[in-house]
């Protein structure tokens, strides 16, 4: 129907979402970053919203 | 269908992963490992290998190597992974899952923990997270595969329960 899928995976979908903005979103991407980065680590997930304008300061 | 993604935060992060070519590809390899160990080494008879050789191939990997991962799992490979999922918080009280595979427990809790801590989250105990969250199959496809109509129809069909968009 859609020709290959990009990616098929078992997600945890949060129930409700965290709005965070400013040092808070900063300290969290920051977090999830380095949770990523371990060779271990697989995937990780979180309730977080990050609203598209603080996304964009973040850069 | 909602109009910002739950998922934009994650395709925000992997940009700039994607810089860590390497990395990917050794993660990749691994589920690719386990997953053939896990049943047959067939990806068309293993859903889990299957996902992961589709993830693998998103990522460019090349062939020999997937088939190498494959044939790892016959040589013994996998027999020490195994997988832990993390339960904590991070900064903003937000709720995080992180899942691994790995050969050390103790390494990897210890790395995890500390990643947390320096960061300004905690671990929690297992399940104190998870409660929150439910288990769902995720399957992406790139905005070239159709557009808005056709996706929900093909989701529609297959009994998806939510189809979102970036």
């Amino acid at each position: 129907m859609l020709g290959e899928a990009d990616s098929t995976k078992l997600a945890w979908k949060p129930h409700t979402e965290v709005e965070v903005r400013g040092e808070d979103a900063r300290h969290l991407l920051k977090l999830m970053d380095g949770l990523e980065e371990d060779d271990d680590v697989q995937s990780v997930w979180g309730n977080e919203n990050i609203p598209d304008e603080e996304l964009e300061k973040l850069g | 269908m909602a109009g910002h993604s739950k998922f934009k935060n994650i395709m925000y992060r992997k940009g700039a992963q994607d810089k860590k070519r390497s990395a990917i590809f050794s993660k990749l390899s691994r589920e690719i490992t386990v997953a053939a160990k896990m049943g047959l080494p067939d990806p068309e008879a293993n859903a889990r290998l299957r996902a992961a050789v589709i993830a693998a191939r998103a990522q460019s990997m090349p062939k020999d190597n997937i088939q190498r991962s494959i044939d790892k799992a016959s040589v013994g490979e996998a027999e020490n992974y195994e997988e832990i999922r993390y339960e904590g918080f991070g900064p903003g009280g937000v709720a995080l899952i992180v899942e691994a595979l790995t050969d050390n427990r103790n390494r990897t809790a210890t790395n995890v923990r500390t990643i947390f801590s320096k960061n300004g989250g905690n671990l929690g105990a297992s399940g104190s997270v998870s409660h929150g969250f439910e288990r769902l199959g995720l399957i992406e496809y790139p905005a070239s595969a159709g557009d808005s109509d056709k996706v929900l129809e093909a989701a529609i069909e297959v009994g998806a329960e939510d189809v979102e968009s970036d």
